[in-house]
């Protein structure tokens, strides 16, 4: 399998840089991913996300017009334990590069900016809980690992984008934008030489914009799950949504990678329930489902878990036979090996994705991990070896159910 | 000669091939494409059930098989398209484009006719179309598009069709549309690293009528008439979803209609500065985002957004208030150069993407050009202030949609 063209430098501050070299493509990418998301400890639920937002604010302005007048396109996200702030643009690399650290090393937080932004995340919370699935989500995420970040939306809540004011969001920045906590990621068709002269650039910005902190990741306690495993609400939907969420135990302490596990669980579900699965076919016969499940496998320093969210109808008889194929029918080797060739072509398809590329290298970097590496592991996978990680993984899991009823069953 | 073309692929490690049937759009058709489609996209002769051909295509390295109808302007264009990894990327001596084609021809041109199949597809289809409607940007924009045509209900539910038809097609209809299919215009376009092999090959499988016939349509716009309406709905949601939609002449040229609907996009609801990205979400505070999009098909440019309940009224007025502003002649010159940079990007970073060239191959043989990125972006450099104006006068408000 051809590899990933990368170089990578660690500097002295803890701060790592990565180059991925694709010829030919128009498109160039530059990002640097925080160790820090909505997930990890801190003052408020959703401050994670609500910095991602507030940083493009500084004293002249809306960052995000300097990246306009050169071309530039600039975004970021949040996830449970990552922010990631990048740009996608295809001249003026050289321009692009130092906004991005201005991006991410200098605050700009006032009342008057803080308060308006808690409007606005108002509206993205409020558009992703009118999507039914979000509400399966959060059901799930309630039972698995109440009363924690991960439980909540990592927008926030209602209540907490209220709360949010300057000093709390400097107090968050401050404990989490530190050199060792960051990574920086170039992707496109750069050279050698404009790869020598990034990582050198790179050197002088993180020492001017960048706090040099080793600091480690405060880990949270783990929290036990609720003793309530299962939910049934009503809804106004007309086929019911029903979700599963499986708590899994620490990968690592199995003696799994995080990548390699994730892998591993997305194969296992994707054979089990996904439609070249037998079961798949003899669920739609018996018009227990009709289309394909949202299959998704996640791991957090607060918890790993995997969710499955389908539409059915017949929702008991839906989760009966789930349960079921999930923790007593065994995968076949042939299933595993169609699923590798699965992996592999989706390993060769995102070397196309610059983007995606970029973000999952940086990824895999916050785990001292890499995308050629993962991607081994999983190609030198035995089914043995498989196997065994599948039955450690769920003999020390737990399942938990939701049901969104719709109105045909309610009739 | 063979609607055929497929272009050299010297940078993507997948190949891509489509096979693209057209038909005059009308709900009742539309319909019988969507059975069609779904039927042909879960099983066929050859691999007669989901889990057989489901595995045909993951064992050709997860080959991206699609088959799905889509409304452009007046037509409907049955899509087929199977996307797939570049054999040279893969030791595998038995894998090779002979097997990906031998496999996506065998969906394409013999499906099962078979009752079990077409009545799981009729199942399919109902659900999807729930969950579809069941989120509320959905439901207002198929909302919006039924009140645009009221007068024209061919043109209404432009995403699964007529209804009826759906719940009561027979197995005989099917076969016998899928017959029709034969004589349809079709054309076969692809990107691969050995474009000549692929070419005699797929060669050798276009053997219908259609693939002979003239594929151009000459007006695929449909026209709009001006009759302005305003309609509130209530839904039960956390937003309100606010469309507001103007009218132009159809026709108008092109490259006009084309070029100003996308510049008046971009200038009002692209980019960070873009104007109404700035009235109704930062001053505002009204909304997380805004979209304006330009319905050349329909001779329609529309803006979008989810909204907080309590500002529909001041979000309405910041829309046509933005647009008057152009219309007036009071452009923001520094918007407008950087809507013209992100439009030129936008273009150079499509080409790095395949399913777009896809499209734009498709766009080309449709209208009867040939219009490569590196043109669409010296159309975007020529494009001047005063033409953004122009666009915008011949703009005329004809529906506000919202759903509260």
């Amino acid at each position: 399998m051809k590899k990933l063209d990368v170089t990578t430098r660690d500097y002295s501050s803890g701060f790592r840089a990565k180059v991925i070299r694709r010829p030919l493509f128009a498109q160039k990418f530059m990002g640097i991913i925080v160790d820090f998301g909505g997930s990890n400890p801190q003052k408020l639920c959703g401050g994670a996300h609500f910095l991602e937002h507030k940083l493009f604010a500084k004293k002249n302005g809306d960052i995000s017009q300097q990246f306009e007048e050169i071309g530039a396109s600039t975004n970021a996200f949040t996830t449970y334990n990552e922010t990631m702030f990048y740009a996608s643009f295809t001249d003026h690399w050289r321009q692009v590069l130092p906004l991005i650290f201005e991006l991410v090393g200098t605050t700009h937080f006032t009342k008057s900016n803080v308060s308006k932004e808690a409007k606005i995340i108002a509206q993205e919370l409020a558009m992703y809980q009118d999507d039914p699935n979000w509400q399966v989500n959060y059901e799930l995420m309630q039972m698995m690992f109440p009363k924690t970040n991960l439980a909540e939306d990592l927008t926030g809540t209602k209540n907490s984008l209220k709360k949010m004011t300057p000093e709390i969001l400097q107090e968050i920045y401050d404990n989490n934008y530190v050199s060792g906590k960051m990574e920086f990621v170039a992707c496109g068709g750069f050279s050698d030489n404009q790869t020598k002269e990034i990582l050198r650039e790179v050197g002088k910005l993180e020492r001017k914009y960048l706090i040099s902190k080793k600091v480690k990741q405060k880990k949270a306690a783990l929290v036990n799950p609720k003793k309530q495993h299962q939910t049934v609400l009503d809804s106004s939907l007309t086929t019911s949504r029903v979700g599963i969420g499986i708590r899994l135990p620490n990968f690592e302490k199995l003696g799994l990678r995080n990548s390699t596990a994730q892998s591993i669980l997305e194969m296992m579900l994707q054979a089990k329930l996904g439609v070249t699965s037998t079961w798949f076919e003899e669920m739609q016969k018996q018009g227990v489902l009709n289309s394909p499940m949202e299959l998704q496998v996640s791991y957090t320093t607060e918890g790993n878990f995997a969710t499955i969210i389908g539409v059915s109808n017949k929702p008991d008889l839906f989760l009966e036979n789930t349960k079921k194929q999930l923790l007593e029918v065994p995968i076949s080797e042939e299933a595993f090996v169609f699923q590798k060739k699965e992996a592999l072509a989706q390993t060769i398809r995102e070397f196309d994705d610059l983007s995606t590329i970029a973000i999952e290298e940086a990824e895999y970097g916050l785990e001292n991990d890499t995308f050629n590496e993962a991607a081994w592991a999983i190609q030198s996978l035995s089914f043995s070896e498989f196997y065994t990680a599948i039955d450690n993984i769920l003999a020390k899991s737990d399942i938990f159910t939701t049901i969104l009823k719709g109105k045909e069953e309610a009739d | 000669m063979t609607n055929i073309s497929i272009d050299h692929n010297l940078k993507f490690k997948t190949a891509t091939l489509g096979c693209f049937l057209r038909l005059p759009l009308d709900k009742k058709t539309l319909a019988l494409a969507n059975i069609l489609a779904c039927m042909q996209g879960n099983a066929s002769k050859a691999f007669p059930g989901i889990k057989v051909q489901a595995r045909t295509f993951s064992n050709l390295y997860n080959a991206s098989l699609q088959v799905f109808p889509e409304v452009f302007g007046n037509q409907i264009i049955i899509f087929y398209t199977v996307n797939f990894v570049e054999p040279r990327e893969i030791l595998d001596p038995d894998y090779n484009y002979q097997v990906v084609m031998d496999a996506f021809f065998k969906v394409v041109k013999e499906p099962l006719f078979d009752e079990q199949l077409l009545e799981l597809a009729k199942r399919q289809l109902g659900q999807e179309e729930k969950q579809y409607y069941e989120l509320p940007a959905n439901y207002a924009l198929n909302g919006f598009f039924n009140t645009w045509y009221r007068d024209t209900p061919n043109y209404q539910n432009s995403v699964f069709g007529d209804e009826k038809t759906l719940r009561n097609i027979s197995l005989e209809e099917v076969k016998s549309f899928f017959d029709t299919l034969k004589n349809a215009p079709a054309f076969c376009l692809g990107q691969a690293q050995d474009p000549d092999s692929l070419t005699d090959l797929v060669q050798e499988q276009l053997d219908w009528a259609g693939y002979f016939d003239d594929f151009v349509v000459p007006t695929l716009a449909i026209p709009t008439k001006e009759d302005p309406i305003e309609k509130k709905i209530q839904f039960r949601s956390e937003q309100a979803q606010l469309l507001i939609g103007y009218g132009y002449d159809q026709s108008l040229p092109v490259s006009f209609k084309q070029f100003g609907g996308l510049f008046l996009g971009e200038y009002l609801a692209g980019d960070e500065s873009s104007k109404l990205f700035t009235e109704v979400r930062k001053k505002l505070g009204a909304a997380y985002a805004i979209d304006a999009t330009n319905y050349v098909n329909n001779s329609l440019f529309l803006i979008s957004t989810g909204i907080a309940k309590d500002k529909v009224a001041a979000a309405t007025k910041a829309i046509k208030g933005g647009v008057v502003a152009v219309q007036n002649g009071k452009v923001d010159k520094d918007v407008f150069e950087k809507a013209k940079v992100a439009l030129k990007r936008n273009y150079q970073i499509s080409a790095d993407r395949q399913d777009l060239i896809l499209i734009q191959m498709l766009a080309n043989v449709l209208r009867g050009y040939d219009h490569s990125f590196a043109e669409r972006i010296k159309e975007v450099e020529r494009f001047k202030i005063d033409k953004l104006i122009e666009f915008s006068q011949k703009l005329y408000f004809n529906e506000s949609y919202c759903l509260k």
